[in-house]
């Protein structure tokens, strides 16, 4: 771990100067990171994907576009029209991206190409992205100290006996076994069949996913109000100078089994784009771990699983 | 030379605001009406197990003494989604009237209980009997959710909201 933690002062040194963590260089990365966010992962109706993707490409074939208010105006409104037309199918994740789009395009002046214009870009944005991720993570908190089926790990313990996105972690630590879980997608179904005429059906569990779902519990709805906490603190009181930690702890735990990478991506830009000139490790932690995020979209515990021969 | 336009400083408040009213109007709706938590902008999934894919409707047509499950058409599938988020009188009253403007035939798909398919929905194969119209009285949709008993048998459903529209009341 030292040696790793020297290794990284060592590369974080080396690109204090890089043209891209700095400046209008840092302003440009956050848009193409953002674009890049947008291209891959623009869901919904037609006139939301098809829009966000020719924009995009178009930005990112063209340098000076990716700064220009009107683009990302243009981003904002499809995404909020979008919104608002699928509401009932929209997740969180496309609410941020919209907000995000929108403080970009009210962070960027028509003047962006001085110095002091681009500061004031960057502020305005580090502002907005504050902002944003602590007040998405507030409200997430409260949802789940106001659920009446969150803090007693009624929620995730379902989540692990049901949801196919869990299933690799619930055989991997939950001691169960992967016909178990199909017993209960059975079940599910079953109930949910339009012809159906059944109130209830039985499900599989095991004592080890009891306690991953508690563990779970815990673990997210704490680390999500020390999220919120940490950001939406006064500049320099403890909880606001360990903001970066936090946040990225979230991003680390929470997208290696969740995988929304979407919102994993938004959160990482906007962490990027709010923390201060000259904070170079930081930016470069939030950079490596947009790239990495990818990588957790890989079966890793049926990779492990046939690396150990079981 | 015309200076630049210089934008109020504190036009970046305008996007934590949009996220905050979003956010504050959809925890009221969810939490007074029967809004999902995970819909509306409102930061509540992965919060409680009451997503609208934990909401399902059951249909039935009613025709003499039978009752007929049905599965609402493709057409009618963005209405369904919409009241699996937040079903309202409205909503399922208007799902159970486009329902019984339908002409309805008995079908089979396989099931115990007995089914009707929208007619033009699919094709007689070559060896099937044409199936005559059912003489439908009534629609009755009922919108349903299901809970998790940790301690208990596992899932349990409850109706949330139902209403019935006699055929010839639906518009």
């Amino acid at each position: 771990v030292s040696g790793l933690a020297t290794g990284w002062r060592r590369l974080s040194a080396r690109l204090a100067r890089a043209p891209w963590l700095a400046g209008r260089g840092a302003l440009d990365l956050v848009a193409t990171m953002t674009l890049i966010l947008l291209l891959i992962y623009s869901e919904g109706v037609w006139f939301v994907r098809l829009p966000l993707t020719l924009l995009a490409i178009a930005a990112l074939l063209f340098p000076g576009l990716r700064l220009d208010r009107r683009l990302w105006l243009t981003a904002a409104l499809v995404l909020l029209a979008g919104n608002l037309w699928t509401w009932y199918d929209a997740d969180n994740h496309q609410y941020v991206i919209a907000y995000w789009c929108l403080a970009l395009a009210l962070a960027l002046g028509a003047g962006t190409g001085g110095a002091a214009s681009t500061r004031s870009a960057n502020d305005s944005l580090a502002q907005s992205a504050r902002w944003i991720v602590g007040l998405s993570f507030l409200f997430a908190t409260a949802w789940k100290l106001h659920a009446p089926d969150y803090l007693d790990g009624t929620f995730f313990h379902f989540a692990l006996l049901a949801d196919s996105r869990f299933h690799d972690l619930s055989v991997w630590l939950g001691d169960l076994r992967l016909a178990e879980l199909q017993a209960n997608r059975t079940a599910l179904e079953t109930l949910l069949h339009p012809a159906g005429d059944l109130t209830a059906v039985e499900f599989s569990g095991s004592t080890g996913i009891r306690r991953l779902a508690v563990g779970m519990t815990w673990w997210t709805v704490a680390i999500e109000a020390l999220v919120a906490a940490a950001f939406l603190s006064p500049a320099g009181s403890l909880p606001y100078r360990i903001r970066d930690g936090l946040l990225l702890a979230f991003i680390l735990t929470t997208y290696l089994f969740a995988p929304v990478t979407g919102f994993g991506w938004v959160l990482l830009v906007m962490g990027f784009a709010q923390t201060p000139r000259g904070a170079t490790a930081r930016r470069l932690a939030y950079v490596a771990l947009f790239l990495a995020l990818q990588l957790y979209r890989a079966p890793w515990p049926r990779l492990v699983d046939w690396m150990l021969g079981s | 030379m015309t200076p630049p336009r210089r934008r109020p400083r504190a036009l970046w408040l305008l996007v934590p605001a949009l996220l905050t009213v979003v956010a504050v109007g959809q925890h009221v709706l969810a939490t007074a009406s029967t809004l999902s938590p995970w819909k509306g902008g409102g930061f509540g999934m992965f919060s409680t197990v009451d997503a609208p894919v934990a909401r399902f409707v059951r249909a039935h047509v009613v025709a003499g003494s039978v009752e007929y499950a049905v599965d609402p058409p493709a057409a009618l599938a963005a209405r369904v989604r919409i009241i699996r988020a937040w079903p309202r009188p409205g909503n399922v009253d208007d799902l159970a009237r486009r329902l019984a403007r339908l002409r309805w035939t008995a079908a089979d798909f396989g099931h115990a209980v007995p089914t009707a398919a929208p007619i033009g929905g699919r094709e007689p194969s070559a060896d099937e009997e044409p199936s005559e119209p059912l003489a439908v009285e009534s629609v009755r949709v009922a919108v349903w959710r299901y809970r998790f008993d940790p301690a208990g048998p596992g899932l349990e459903a409850e109706t949330i909201l139902e209403t019935t529209v006699a055929v010839g009341e639906e518009r």
